[in-house]
């Protein structure tokens, strides 16, 4: 499902993120992200807030911690399981040492380029083509371009260098709004594109696909590299069900192992940019039986 | 760093035919009957102070359903397809669902069930299909009506078992059955559903109507075209230049929006649109637009009707302007998809001789045919 999808909300206060929220769900997103900044990277437990939202059927709300990369030596942080049990993480390189060890090294989802000011440090295409076969993308927010008029200048400038760089294939477009005011529609945002020099495909894209293809990436991330996940019996949806007649391991083997059921509920996970396609080993299973 | 914008996006298209309905290879049929989920009519009427009765009441009377909650497995109903898909022209479309992002269903009144996918689902349902014209999505088509299409059959039964286990999604839609037999009356198909314990509400329509008194007309003819740079009649019975075609469509869009066009034109704030010249004034006009869900059956009497009132009466010119629905999966039996907008809109200007202008206005995801 190609739904646009929000993912820089930054956290504030109770009553403006519900405004937020709410407005979000009018302009037509299927998915935002809450957004929690840390400026600087120190050794806090920063446990994970859940915070009552208002809630609607289809419409996602998940948890992102976006912090600042400003020294090399540091950035262990972001491979503790605190860092790692949000839904997307994401960071901001601020020199060209930080910038590489953010695409090659770290375990993150998203890495945002700051609009704020000019590029502190040069872009590589080689850098960036690391990333992107990780399934890392790349952020732009509009929000202080909407602010601002000395920003709008820094955004373009910084996006469009960018895109020069990259083809414009891994790009994601999100607010970082302050104020509920500051949101704009999907469509809308996806004509921001043509500004920046991408085609219209890749500007629809920057909205909707590629912040799927992202939230598949952090689902693999968590799941720290795997190619099956096993899950008990009960536990499969009831849409699925049809799955265990066909998978139904042959009674003499099942006697042979010792009847573990859980065996017969290998579930295989939708395919994501990085990963290769799960049915191998269930599908020689079939096979085996069938003979 | 500056760079130039290379890549403009394509907003649309539109396309321009003359014609005339005494042309016996003429092709509105074809735009009128194809277009099966038309959303919006809009008429109108120089020169005429109030609106034909009997347009008006077809118009109102189109019997369009929203029903609730509906499985797709409803659709396979030996019953459903015998008595309704088989025995008249049957129509539905899923609401509420944007077809850019979103599966879509529609049933077409040639009987073929339509599953505009995404690719994920796709790949999840197992039913065989194939790519869409536009990208990220697949259209699955099941024809209804064809006569091996019932239980026994391989295909029926993996249809049926996918629709009762895999995706049991229940969806509503805007249904619209006109019935071969014209003794039967088309509401029976509220009944069916009201049977089979469906919550089923007749649509509301919205009907606006505008009469105007000394609305100032663009001039022109059947002739006065632009085609290829050139206009193709300089002057005429017309005196000046006239009008060509994107003027006309442009002014007749801005009276379906009621824009006011009575200002000087130069110094207004909101708007500085003013009608194009030459212009002539005209006593009074009518401007009406109703929306529901109609059928193109509907639409080709609407547009009989028009050809006598233009005969009867004494009528320079007059348009209709029909929209279709913008998250419908298929436009003029082509795939439709929605990048920015969903515009499958066609206008016929009707002249008094039986000349005709279809104006046609796409999308940038649709062809037409």
């Amino acid at each position: 499902m190609s739904a646009p999808m929000d993912f820089n909300i930054p956290t504030c206060e109770r009553s403006t993120l519900k405004e937020k929220i709410k407005m979000a769900h009018r302009l037509g997103y299927k998915a935002v992200a809450i957004n929690i900044f840390i400026p600087e990277l120190t050794q806090t437990s920063k446990k994970k807030k859940s915070q009552q939202q208002p809630t609607w059927k289809s419409f996602r709300q998940l948890t992102r911690i976006s912090a600042t990369l400003a020294d090399v030596q540091h950035n262990f942080v972001m491979s503790t399981d605190i860092v790692q049990q949000y839904d997307l993480v994401a960071v901001q390189p601020t020199t060209d040492k930080t910038f590489y060890q953010a695409c090659t090294a770290l375990n993150v989802d998203i890495i945002t380029l700051d609009v704020t000011e000019k590029l502190p440090f040069k872009l590589k295409r080689t850098t960036i083509n690391a990333a992107v076969q990780r399934g890392i993308k790349f952020e732009f927010q509009y929000s202080p371009a909407i602010r601002d008029s000395t920003l709008r200048k820094y955004f373009i400038a910084n996006a469009q260098q960018f895109v020069f760089c990259d083809k414009g294939k891994n790009i994601i477009l999100t607010s970082g709004c302050e104020k509920a005011m500051e949101l704009r529609g999907p469509y809308d945002v996806a004509n921001l594109g043509s500004l920046l020099n991408l085609n219209a495909a890749q500007s629809k894209a920057a909205v909707t696909l590629n912040c799927e293809a992202l939230l598949k990436h952090s689902e693999s991330r968590r799941l720290n590299k795997s190619v099956s996940k096993v899950e008990k019996l009960e536990e499969i949806p009831g849409n699925e069900t049809w799955l265990l007649d066909k998978l139904r391991v042959h009674s003499s083997l099942e006697s042979v192992n010792g009847g573990s059921r859980d065996i017969a509920g290998i579930h295989g996970i939708d395919s994501s940019d990085e990963e290769t396609s799960v049915d191998g080993p269930a599908a020689k299973k079939i096979k085996l039986v069938q003979t | 760093m500056a760079a130039s914008m290379n890549d403009v996006l394509n907003t649309g298209k539109l396309v321009f035919e003359r014609s005339s309905f005494k042309n016996e290879k003429e092709n509105h049929k074809m735009t009128i009957l194809n277009q099966y989920f038309n959303h919006t009519v809009q008429l109108l009427l120089p020169g005429t102070e109030d609106l034909p009765a009997d347009m008006d009441t077809l118009l109102i009377q189109e019997a369009s359903f929203l029903v609730r909650e509906v499985p797709l497995s409803f659709f396979l109903n030996e019953e459903f397809i015998e008595g309704f898909v088989k025995s008249g022209l049957m129509q539905a479309l899923s609401v509420g669902t944007c077809v850019d992002n979103e599966n879509c269903i529609a049933l077409l009144p040639t009987g073929v069930l339509l599953l505009s996918v995404c690719t994920d689902t796709y790949q999840d349902i197992g039913l065989e299909g194939r790519p869409s014209e536009w990208p990220n999505k697949h259209v699955i088509e099941i024809d209804l009506t064809d006569k091996n299409f019932r239980s026994g059959n391989k295909l029926h039964a993996r249809t049926k078992s996918c629709f009762n286990e895999r995706w049991t999604l229940k969806w509503d839609f805007l249904v619209n059955w006109t019935p071969k037999d014209p003794k039967i009356c088309s509401t029976s198909i509220q009944n069916y559903f009201k049977h089979q314990n469906i919550v089923c509400n007749r649509l509301k329509f919205t009907k606006h109507v505008q009469k105007h008194k000394q609305l100032m007309v663009p001039t022109f003819c059947p002739d006065s075209f632009e085609c290829s740079g050139k206009q193709i009649m300089q002057s005429g019975d017309c005196g000046e230049r006239p009008c060509d075609q994107y003027e006309v469509f442009e002014w007749l869009g801005a009276c379906a929006l009621g824009v006011e066009m009575t200002g000087n034109g130069v110094g207004d704030y909101i708007s500085n649109y003013t009608c194009p010249s030459p212009n002539t004034t005209v006593p009074a006009a009518v401007c009406a637009s109703y929306s529901s869900m109609f059928s193109s059956h509907t639409i080709q009497l609407l547009m009989e009707k028009l050809r006598d009132f233009m005969q009867t009466k004494d009528q320079r010119w007059c348009s209709v302007t029909v929209h279709g629905f913008m998250d419908a999966p298929v436009a003029w039996r082509r795939d439709h998809g929605f990048h920015s907008n969903g515009d499958n809109l066609y206008t016929f200007v009707l002249f008094q001789n039986g000349d005709y202008w279809q104006i046609r206005a796409l999308g940038p995801q649709d062809n037409c045919v």
